[in-house]
């Protein structure tokens, strides 16, 4: 598989790993609703819920960070396995290559997880879970 | 790229902090239906959609030149999007209610507080998020606790602008000429977003004082600041509580912060509300910290008890002394305020009773009084903070039809002297203010009319209550029922 962006999207020095498969789709995904057109995204791509839920970036089949420069960031994921996926990102929006949060530990920038779920904080790997089976486009709005 | 690069620490972190980011506000809708024919005095809870442009009220009788000035309210306002209804008092969008005092007569504007949560919805046509009773229909996830916040309980001042007040998040900066809203206020990096009380204290320099109260996030908290009365933050301090008591109110006293941990205890629930369930076999405390380092100095146990609102504080060679307005029960939150916002009749909680409590720091030991009058929205001359004085608030509520007040009162919770003007039913009574005179002092507060469908406010001699106001000023607008408001003078 292979993560590049689209023509739409701005510099990104996430990862590419693996190699084309059979059957394997691409999955391109659009941020939308960030507080600044500046910082960083911070973005995992995870295809096992233990990880996902731990956070656990080792595990992460993905991980990366693209600049943002206008209102939408776009990426695709190339020749991804068919199969179960969630990502999950934060904005670091003054470039201080940290997510920062308050003294309750509340976060203070912006935090998205693939098909939005989830009421408040994190979503669950059941809210965030995407089942790529072909090519398939997802919007993630940052909260 | 090497995964080396990864961001591991950077994802794992933050997602760790996030993953004890419990949820204050709930899942799926279950919305209640609206009465088809509301009792009269429902009109109070009918609720706005736009900001309110300037009108002149009708006055009778005379404004005294020592009462010219602004009258700032604040109050849950916009209760319904795209047909679909608030049902609870705690989360319409609030409104600053502005009604100014000159030689010219009275005028009433009203602006709603432009929060993040105002603009968004207006924006989408309907309400995107969950309140702290309500539970609306396809909820957006909220980024954190200010996302829903509706800036709705109270207004008051600090260092030249208005602060609009939740309990659950920021306060709101409002521009007090324009009501024009300024933004979040953000008192340090590390305060962004924490929780702000709606009842900030002024002690005898003008210094605020406040608490935040967070029992929905892991172990309780509270926070406490000492904010200078230049608007500078002075300092702050986290404590984690023994439990999740519900906290709406604080007393301060020239030594001292006193705050209830109450009986209400926050567990499980679809909604914040529906997760406060009182407890009356635990003890509440009460948790009294130094002003001079915010440390906790002591915890005395009370017996079961919820408060939303504390008369002032006061030390002597005794101890430490203060009023509080006291529920039997958690029952005005859980199901009046519900009732209310849903405009159906029934049968509601007990009134608050103020009682008096007298602690007695070296000992650890409290005792408390009832002063057998039932009242609500206490307030007293912010000029003697720290001076047993007489205590203005709303009556009646236990015998209006509406259940809610129709009388203006006042005690001295010393002599225990009593006086009260009663408007009977018809008449909703809200918050009275202290207001400075020459000659004497007076209590302002704001009325709803039902019966004859307008909104006002009256003036009274604190000293002749019981002789009724000296001026009223109207209008035929219906303002919907607020909390807190603030008098600036002119």
């Amino acid at each position: 598989m292979k993560l590049a962006t689209t023509r739409t999207a701005l510099i990104t020095t996430l990862a590419a790993i693996g190699a084309a498969t059979a059957g394997a789709a691409d999955l391109t995904v659009s941020v939308v609703n960030m507080e600044t057109t500046s910082g960083t995204l911070f973005i995992s791509v995870y295809d096992d819920a233990e990880a996902y839920t731990a956070s656990n970036s080792d595990a992460a089949i993905l991980s990366g960070r693209g600049k943002v420069r206008g209102e939408e960031y776009k990426f695709t994921l190339h020749n991804l396995e068919p199969g179960q996926y969630a990502i999950k990102m934060f904005h670091d929006e003054n470039d201080n290559g940290e997510m920062d949060n308050n003294m309750l530990g509340i976060p203070k920038e912006g935090y998205g997880f693939s098909r939005n779920g989830g009421r408040l904080g994190p979503a669950s790997w059941e809210d965030a879970v995407i089942d790529l089976q072909e090519d398939m486009s997802i919007s993630i709005k940052l909260r | 790229m090497d995964r080396r690069e990864f961001i591991r620490a950077l994802i794992a972190g933050s997602a760790a902090a996030a993953a004890h980011h419990a949820i204050p506000f709930a899942a799926a809708s279950s919305r209640l239906p609206v009465s088809d024919a509301p009792p009269d005095w429902a009109i109070g809870f009918r609720g706005l959609s736009d900001d309110l442009s300037l009108t002149e009220m009708k006055v009778e009788g005379r404004v005294p030149r020592e009462c010219y000035g602004t009258l700032y309210r604040n109050g849950p306002t916009l209760y319904e999007r795209a047909g679909e209804r608030y049902q609870h008092w705690f989360d319409p969008d609030g409104m600053i209610q502005a009604f100014r005092l000159g030689p010219a007569g009275v005028t009433h504007e009203g602006r709603f507080v432009r929060t993040r949560k105002f603009l968004e919805e207006s924006k989408a046509g309907r309400f995107l998020y969950d309140g702290a009773g309500s539970q609306v229909a396809d909820p957006q996830p909220a980024s954190n606790n200010d996302t829903a916040n509706p800036a709705n309980i109270n207004i008051q001042p600090l260092a030249g602008e208005l602060l609009a007040l939740w309990e659950a998040g920021s306060a709101h900066s409002i521009d007090p000429a324009t009501l024009e809203t300024r933004g979040r206020k953000i008192w340090s990096d590390e305060l962004d977003g924490v929780p702000f009380c709606a009842h900030p204290k002024y002690d005898d320099r003008g210094d605020l004082w406040n608490i935040g109260s967070v029992p929905w996030l892991g172990a309780p908290k509270l926070v406490l600041y000492h904010i200078r009365a230049d608007g500078v933050l002075q300092k702050t301090k986290l404590h984690t509580l023994d439990f999740a008591g519900y906290i709406h109110d604080f007393v301060l006293t020239p030594s001292y912060l006193v705050v209830l941990n109450s009986s209400a205890v926050f567990g499980t629930g679809e909604t914040f509300v529906d997760r406060m369930h009182w407890d009356p076999n635990r003890a509440s405390q009460l948790l009294v910290f130094d002003r001079n380092d915010l440390s906790l100095v002591r915890v005395i146990e009370v017996p079961a008890a919820f408060v939303f609102h504390f008369g002032n504080g006061w030390e002597d060679a005794s101890g430490l002394h203060f009023t509080a307005c006291q529920y039997e029960n958690a029952d005005i939150t859980v199901s009046s305020m519900r009732k209310m916002a849903q405009q159906v009749s029934g049968p509601l909680h007990a009134p608050p009773e103020l009682m008096r409590y007298d602690v007695d720091l070296r000992g650890g030991q409290c005792s408390i009084s009832a002063l057998a009058v039932p009242m609500e929205f206490p307030n007293y001359d912010l000029r003697r903070p720290f001076n047993p004085q007489t205590l203005l608030g709303t009556g009646e509520q236990n015998v209006s039809e509406s259940g809610l007040a129709s009388a203006l009162v006042s005690v001295n919770p010393q002599s225990g002297k009593f006086s009260r003007y009663d408007y009977g039913n018809g008449v909703i009574v809200q918050e009275p203010l202290y207001l400075k005179g020459g000659a004497g002092d007076y209590a302002m507060h704001a009325f709803l009319d039902y019966e004859k469908h307008r909104s006002g406010i009256a003036l009274f001699r604190i000293d002749r209550l019981n002789e009724g106001p000296v001026m009223t000023a109207t209008m035929d607008r219906v303002l919907p029922l607020g909390f807190h408001g603030c008098f600036l003078a002119a």
